[in-house]
């Protein structure tokens, strides 16, 4: 059952709940553990603070779309405007606008985590049978032909013609119908979202969801989370509308996401006891390359990502590599990002590329010649969410490693476009930097700042807020995603990693969240 | 923005207003001289931040050559919906965003208020805003610049100039919010 904002304020009750498990938050991490602990027998009340959309409300409408399930309904950023906050508010969370890109944690990276973060118990022989099995439940698959767009085609032909290493990337969807409206929300069920999958399961085994419940406050007694309490939001206005949900639980889970989950950690004082609360973020800060060519390309049409650069995933380093959040040891060369096609539709193209007025125009007017690739960086300098005065604050550095990253991505965007024939390189800074050959690529990377606001990057993929560690003094939660010192408060989301997964971490989060489920139940007599 | 950078900005935008206030003894020049114009409401945002709201949509945006005016597609009111509809603190930012923009043109060498500037002299002042070796200018005018084109180039009316094919959805399903601001657009007396 799913209860809705509206029904809960025109009924103008608080409502109560008891249950085994209470889980803040439906995406990839929430949703998918409640499904599982349901599934066992478990009673599970889910709280979510976005609104219960389905397909019948993805109108594919840019503007319309960030209103209903992005948060802050896309405007918001870190503090100093220099990435945008890219985050999912709705039942279902980023699932929902993800690109449905589905990769294993790569090995490597997971090796990484033990080795140099004491990770144990998430290894890849102990999530290997849970990617089976999720992968079985999204229909993950490699994307055929069909999906790639000319886009799509120019970059897996100009990663090959630079001796790139380029890949097909893996894809959770069913039916796809190829509009190109991911990032909208599908209209289609096609792409195997929380919405679509363990939603449903969920409702199936007798969990309940409360949308538009936004999560306040954890009562504590002792070493024990006691209850939560969740204001009912008015979804016309994003405000309070009187109502109360207040659930008692054996076990809480929080699953807000990689902004949100620090972000209700701090509300509750916790910081004092768990200095690395809200410490440690990532973002996978994205650059974005324009390109004109004299061809059609309609990057707008079919899937975002078919075939992904994966040359760069790592970062390669004259010496010793370098780990998330620790001093350089090494002089960096290049990579730590996974690179793709770009898709965007006019709303959110216009808003990034440069100028302003005829000379936008003129460039907007050649929409259909305009194509592009986009860059996740795997962040080196660690961010922060903070909370002041009742605000969030969202910290994301762009200098040291991060920056060297990015102008590496900004050059290795520039061979590829012009690789393929791009007649016109445009960076999209504030400069308006516009080059037209390749021979002009170094100069004008070495150009640009990456001062705050100069250029526009998304910050997609949040994480680390609340990472996992063996002692309180360095992690906020163990290994059996138990919050340190709290006996039944649990986090299954990406605020568990203690660095990027180098990959869209969609499938990362649910074998972790899988791993979480199996704590959860075992923490409940 | 954080908290401190919300205040420089509100600093900045209401410090700087008092500055030129006292040179030219005109405290009408930070209050006075604004009126909407028939048709427009304000609803999130004041009458006078409106009318910023409608000088930085009038130099951001085309017009002509295929491409409709901001003015013709009531933009300024989508810009105001979006301020209503926003949370309090981006609410905040965004008005004190628009004060800023109003009194920062002495600060480049044009001695009136943003709105009363004419087309060319706005748009060289928001250049230079938007490349001015201060974070905030650069912020300020990237956060209204986003704003402003993102609402404009999701009007369907602007698609047959760039030549998008639009939806495969036919029939758009306004988020709440937009249905209650539509309400208070028109009880107020709004005219499209």
């Amino acid at each position: 059952m799913i209860r809705q904002g509206t029904e809960l304020l025109r009924d103008g009750r608080d409502v109560s709940e008891s249950v085994d498990v209470c889980v803040v938050g439906s995406g990839c991490g929430g949703a998918s553990l409640a499904a599982w602990l349901a599934e066992r027998g478990r009673s599970v009340v889910v709280v979510e603070q976005g609104g219960w959309y389905t397909k019948d409300d993805f109108d594919q409408r840019e503007v319309h779309m960030l209103a209903k399930i992005d948060g802050g309904r896309g405007l918001h950023a870190s503090d100093d405007l220099s990435v945008s906050l890219t985050y999912g508010n709705n039942v279902g969370g980023a699932s929902v606008h993800y690109w449905a890109d589905s990769y294993r944690t790569p090995p490597d990276r997971l090796e990484e985590w033990r080795d140099e973060f004491g990770i144990q118990g998430h290894g890849a022989e102990i999530l290997a049978p849970y990617f089976e099995e999720i992968e079985r439940d999204l229909n993950v698959h490699l994307a055929g032909d069909m999906y790639a767009n000319t886009m799509n085609v120019l970059v897996e032909r100009g990663a090959r013609s630079l001796g790139w290493h380029v890949e097909r990337v893996p894809q959770a969807r069913k039916g796809c119908r190829a509009s190109g409206h991911c990032m909208q929300g599908c209209s289609y069920d096609a792409k195997q979202s929380q919405l679509v999958t363990y939603i449903p399961r969920l409702l199936a085994a007798g969990g309940k969801l409360y949308a538009d419940a936004r999560a306040d406050q954890l009562s504590m007694a002792g070493r024990r989370v006691d209850e939560l309490v969740a204001c009912v939001l008015d979804r016309a206005t994003g405000r309070p509308g009187g109502p109360v949900v207040r659930v008692k639980a054996r076990a809480f889970v929080v699953a807000a996401g990689g902004y949100g989950t620090p972000e209700l950690l701090l509300r509750q004082g916790l910081k004092g006891r768990l200095p690395a609360l809200g410490e440690h973020l990532f973002v996978n800060p994205c650059p974005m390359t324009h390109a004109v060519f004299d061809q059609d390309i309609v990057q707008w049409r079919n899937i975002p990502a078919a075939w992904g650069v994966e040359e760069f995933r790592l970062a390669r380093y004259d010496g010793p590599r370098r780990v998330f959040g620790r001093p350089a040891r090494s002089r960096y060369r290049e990579g730590g990002y996974l690179f793709m096609p770009n898709q965007l539709h006019p709303g959110m193209l216009g808003a990034v590329l440069p100028g302003i007025g005829a000379s936008h125009a003129e460039l907007m007017r050649k929409l259909s010649k305009l194509g592009g690739t986009i860059c996740w960086i795997d962040d080196v300098e660690p961010g922060s969410v903070r909370v002041d005065g009742g605000r969030r604050h969202v910290q994301v550095p762009l200098s040291g490693g991060n920056g060297e990253r990015l102008r590496d991505a900004w050059r290795k965007q520039a061979e590829l476009l012009f690789a393929v024939g791009a007649r016109q390189v445009l960076f999209g800074d504030v400069e308006d930097t516009r080059i037209d050959g390749p021979r002009q690529i170094d100069a004008a990377v070495r150009a640009l700042s990456i001062r705050p606001g100069r250029n526009v990057l998304a910050a997609p993929h949040p994480g680390g807020g609340a990472r996992m560690g063996a002692s309180d003094r360095d992690s906020v939660v163990g290994f059996d995603h138990r919050v340190h010192g709290i006996d039944n408060l649990f986090v299954a989301d990406p605020s568990v990693f203690p660095s990027p997964p180098s990959v869209d971490p969609s499938l990362s989060i649910l074998a972790f969240s899988r791993v979480a489920a199996d704590a959860v139940a075992a923490a409940l007599p | 923005m954080s908290e401190a950078t919300r205040r420089q900005l509100l600093q900045l935008g209401l410090g700087g207003a008092a500055v030129l206030a006292l040179g030219g003894g005109l405290l009408s020049w930070v209050r006075g001289g604004y009126a909407l114009l028939p048709g427009e409401v304000a609803i999130g945002l004041s009458v006078k931040q409106l009318c910023v709201a409608r000088a930085l949509v009038e130099t951001l945006t085309p017009g002509g050559d295929g491409f409709p005016s901001g003015r013709e597609l009531g933009l300024v009111q989508r810009v105001d919906e979006q301020v209503w509809a926003a949370d309090e603190a981006m609410a905040a930012d965004l008005r004190a965003a628009l004060e800023l923009i109003e009194h920062v043109p002495p600060l480049f060498g044009r001695y009136r208020r943003f709105s009363a500037l004419g087309p060319a002299a706005r748009r060289e002042v928001f250049e230079a805003l938007s490349r001015s070796r201060r974070n905030l200018f650069v912020q300020v005018a990237s956060a209204m610049k986003q704003l402003i084109q993102i609402c404009y180039y999701t009007d369907p009316r602007v698609w047959p100039a760039i030549g998008y094919d639009g939806p495969w959805v036919k029939e758009p399903k306004p988020p709440a919010s937009a249905s209650a601001y539509a309400r208070l657009f028109a009880e107020r007396g709004g005219r499209a």
